[in-house]
């Protein structure tokens, strides 16, 4: 029996969109419908009726041209993914940078607490934070807002963490995640987004596929080898992100994602 | 003997402040002009810090609402949601000490600083679900720590940042809430909240009920103004009485008759040390809100909270009185997420967060 999930998502979408589309027989019996829009733009959606409609000129232009059609019946569909859609290990990069917590090496090797710029919370502050912040993002949003209008089960699959090449870099792209990595905080920043993230989702009732960890180097990047090649969310598929992009992965990481999320869904 | 001389007295040519008549019964009693007289002036460049009982948030957040400079040791951290700051005990004054609603707790809090000893192990408190609470702030961290080092941890932390606020400030504004504590004999230490409410364990032949009197308030007052000056000579101080009832009373007294005495002490020596101390002076929150005169009720239905008319009431006077204000147009900085813990009649926006209030889960 044919699975069929939809996909919805922004730039994040092409690269679940281009691994399916490069090996379309690694997952029988599943079915996959991609509709995305830029930015925010899926929360300028309606669910009515069971339909997923846009609800403004712009989103109504992106769902024309990316999928969507005039709207989707999600009656059609065994479930729903949301891809990327700024649920993303950024969010608990910029919070570290302004925050400290038992349990990082970092602040084990700080030889003077009364100087540290970084203000000391406790751990459960630190989540409870993350957990807001996440859930005032786009796919957290989304994903609540479609708990409300049906009971189809939600996946949220992790953005990509940034690109290693960001490393290639006199100056870094991303002060945090260069920080993090300097003070040996990956491991435990990697672990508490997960974490939150998976918190946040499971309040907006959808449950949170982490990134593959076959496509993390250091554990907060995306592995060179799979934001190389990266492609742009557009009618025509193919078109290359900018040569200096750190944000996207490329299609073999959304194999690899979308073999996660078919995992967790069963 | 001369006529001028047998009907001479000194209440000829007092001013219309010092008589009923025409500061009270014929004003405006809207702006009570000739109430609020300041020592010292408050501008928007005074370094100004805040402690004292939940009325005490008020203040704060009027005095910032009025572009105010006041101090935060221990700000949120910026990307933090309002919501969660609010919950963890952010911004509610100069520190992350919550309420602090005696003399003594003050006095204490500033010796403990000064003295820089490492804090003490024997008041963290173990909560029934296992985890770890500072007891000299019992609710600042709403789900505990993990282990007494990280509440020891956080301490230090916590009484660093306090030293770094106090070496800026100009002028400490305290608002005294109440004179019962529980004392623990143990480490000497008056708690904020009796141990078994909300956290901690009980113990009769530790734990014991102190009700200050004038003279221990009066000097706790003189003794945290002393310290202050060790912290920033000419440190000035303003004194207020928190006009909120107690929450409940463990004096034996009937929780009204409790409530007057510990307020009269309080005003009595908020009074008696402001006259003595030239750095010191004394804001009517108390009278503006409980005095019969001066209109109202400024009550909530449960006759505890300071409705938000009454709030407004008393900052607007204070700050025209400071010339920071003069038509009482300012507002509070915007609220966070409502933190109260007490029940649906204690709701609302701006309602400040009192640990005190743990007691009413108590009430029959």
């Amino acid at each position: 029996m044919t699975r069929r999930l939809l996909v919805l998502g922004n730039s994040h979408l092409a690269a679940l969109a281009d691994g399916w589309r490069a090996q379309p027989g690694r997952w029988p019996g599943v079915e996959l419908r991609f509709v995305g829009a830029h930015g925010e733009r899926l929360l300028e959606t309606e669910l009515r009726d069971g339909t997923l409609r846009p609800a403004s000129a712009a989103a109504a232009q992106d769902f024309a041209r990316l999928g969507g059609g005039e709207g989707v019946a999600l009656a059609g569909y065994d479930g729903i993914i949301i891809a990327g859609a700024m649920v993303a290990l950024a969010s608990a990069a910029a919070l570290w940078r302004e925050m400290r917590w038992v349990g990082l090496p970092s602040l084990a090797a700080e030889p003077d607490l009364a100087t540290m710029a970084p203000a000391l919370v406790s751990r459960q502050a630190a989540q409870a934070a993350l957990v807001a912040r996440l859930s005032a993002r786009l796919g957290l949003r989304l994903a609540a807002r479609l708990r409300a209008g049906c009971d189809l089960p939600i996946w949220i699959a992790s953005q990509p963490r940034v690109s290693e090449t960001i490393l290639d870099r006199p100056r870094p792209a991303t002060r945090a995640h260069a920080e993090a990595l300097r003070l040996g905080d990956g491991a435990a920043l990697s672990a508490w987004f997960d974490t939150a993230a998976t918190i946040a989702a499971r309040q907006a009732g959808a449950a949170f596929v982490p990134q593959p960890p076959a496509t993390i180097t250091r554990d907060i990047l995306t592995a060179r080898r799979f934001t190389r090649g990266a492609t742009r969310l557009a009618a025509r598929p193919g078109l290359a992100q900018p040569g200096d992009d750190i944000l996207h992965a490329n299609g073999a990481w959304g194999a690899q994602m979308l073999d996660a999320v078919l995992g967790a869904a069963g | 003997m001369s006529e001028d001389e047998t009907t001479g007295h000194p209440y000829l040519g007092l001013p219309p402040r010092a008589f009923w008549k025409s500061a009270v019964a014929q004003a405006d009693r809207d702006r009570f002009p000739g109430l609020v007289t300041p020592r010292f002036a408050i501008t928007a460049q005074t370094r100004i810090a805040t402690a004292g009982s939940c009325f005490a948030q008020h203040i704060a957040r009027w005095l910032r609402g009025a572009g105010c400079r006041v101090l935060d040791g221990e700000p949120a951290p910026a990307s933090m949601p309002a919501q969660v700051a609010a919950r963890w005990g952010y911004g509610l004054y100069s520190g992350r000490y919550g309420n602090i609603y005696t003399a003594r707790q003050l006095r204490e809090l500033l010796e403990e600083i000064a003295l820089g000893a490492a804090p003490d192990p024997r008041l963290v408190w173990q909560r029934p679900d296992g985890r770890h609470v500072d007891a000299l702030r019992p609710t600042i961290e709403p789900e505990g720590m993990e282990s007494p080092a990280e509440v020891l941890l956080h301490r230090e932390w916590h009484l660093e940042r306090v030293a770094q606020v106090l070496r800026r400030t100009d002028l400490l504004i305290f608002t005294l809430g109440l004179t019962e504590g529980w004392e623990d004999t143990a480490t000497g230490r008056i708690l904020p909240v009796c141990p078994g409410v909300g956290a901690g364990r009980f113990d009769p032949a530790r734990h014991v009920f102190r009700n200050a009197g004038h003279a221990a308030v009066l000097a706790d007052l003189h003794a945290v103004h002393a310290l202050l000056q060790r912290f920033r000579p000419g440190m000035r101080l303003l004194l207020t009485v928190s006009p909120v009832p107690l929450t409940a009373t463990a004096s034996g007294e009937h929780v009204l008759t409790a409530t007057a005495w510990s307020k009269a002490v309080l005003r009595a020596a908020a009074g008696e040390f402001v006259a003595g101390v030239a750095a010191a002076d004394y804001f009517p929150s108390f009278e503006l809100v409980t005095q019969p005169a001066a209109g109202g009720p400024w009550f909530e239905a449960n006759w505890r909270s300071i409705s938000a008319a009454g709030v407004a009431r008393v900052m607007g006077i204070f700050l025209a009185a400071h010339g920071l204000a003069p038509d009482a147009a300012a507002g509070p900085a915007p609220a966070d997420d409502d933190a109260d813990e007490g029940g649906a009649d204690e709701g609302g926006a701006d309602d400040p967060v009192c640990d005190e209030l743990l007691l009413q889960a108590f009430a029959p």
